[in-house]
């Protein structure tokens, strides 16, 4: 189930990084910014997802 | 793994997360001289608009995005870390290996990014475009592969009734 998890946000993450670059390429300023917020939340919460992981081991 | 380790990698955790936000939330004010066009979404800039605020800022915030890549690098260790002890293996492999180049690699397009926009005529060039964008490339890129390695290396965990640490494994 984690490891599932954690490969859903993989994808969740590439998916939201092609159309953060689709939107750039296509001009779509203001909802490419919207797509970078996205982005960041998915860095902060997979690094997080990577820190639980790594806690199970203490 | 010592306590200690994980307690420096949560609280570089916590500083990535406090100073990113601070760095989002427009804690910084704006540069005399700054004369981008801001582009925003309900109310939302570019990040990379709002570090380099905080770059050319002439106060103490100018730190910030100095301090998010320190953070950044910690985790990065962290992520590593992550991915050694689930191989379980104490030894050097090429899927290690990688990912410190990996790791590396995301670290230096963060500093390209932080370096380098294309907003503001307070850069060093005339057009920053292309450093920006291989910057930011190499930054999402390295940082999706790294996780996927972590995913990757989780088909070996098992539950945890019966996983061990690199220390026990190895006795």
């Amino acid at each position: 189930m984690r490891r599932l998890t954690y490969w859903c946000a993989d994808t969740v993450y590439f998916l939201s990084t092609v159309a953060f670059v689709l939107m750039i390429l296509g001009n779509w300023r203001e909802h490419a910014i919207a797509a970078e917020y996205v982005l960041l939340f998915l860095v902060v919460a997979m690094n997080l997802y990577s820190l639980y992981i790594l806690g199970r081991f203490i | 793994m010592t306590p200690h380790e994980y307690y420096i990698y949560a609280l570089a955790h916590v500083v990535f997360i406090v100073m990113g936000l601070l760095l989002i939330a427009g804690a910084c004010p704006l540069p005399t001289q700054w004369t981008a066009s801001t582009e925003s979404f309900l109310g939302m800039n570019f990040i990379s608009e709002e570090i380099m605020i905080c770059k050319y800022t002439n106060t103490r915030w100018q730190y910030l995005p100095q301090m998010v890549s320190i953070s950044l690098s910690l985790v990065y260790i962290q992520i590593y870390h992550t991915y050694r002890i689930l191989t379980a293996e104490n030894v050097a492999s090429w899927g290690a290996t990688a990912l410190v180049v990996i790791l590396s690699t995301g670290i230096h397009g963060f500093l390209v990014l932080i370096s380098n926009d294309y907003r503001t005529s307070l850069q060093v060039r005339d057009n920053n475009e292309r450093y920006h964008f291989y910057g930011v490339g190499l930054f999402v890129t390295s940082f999706w592969i790294a996780h996927c390695s972590s995913a990757y290396r989780m088909r070996d965990t098992r539950p945890r009734s019966t996983e061990c640490t690199m220390r026990e494994c190895a006795v």
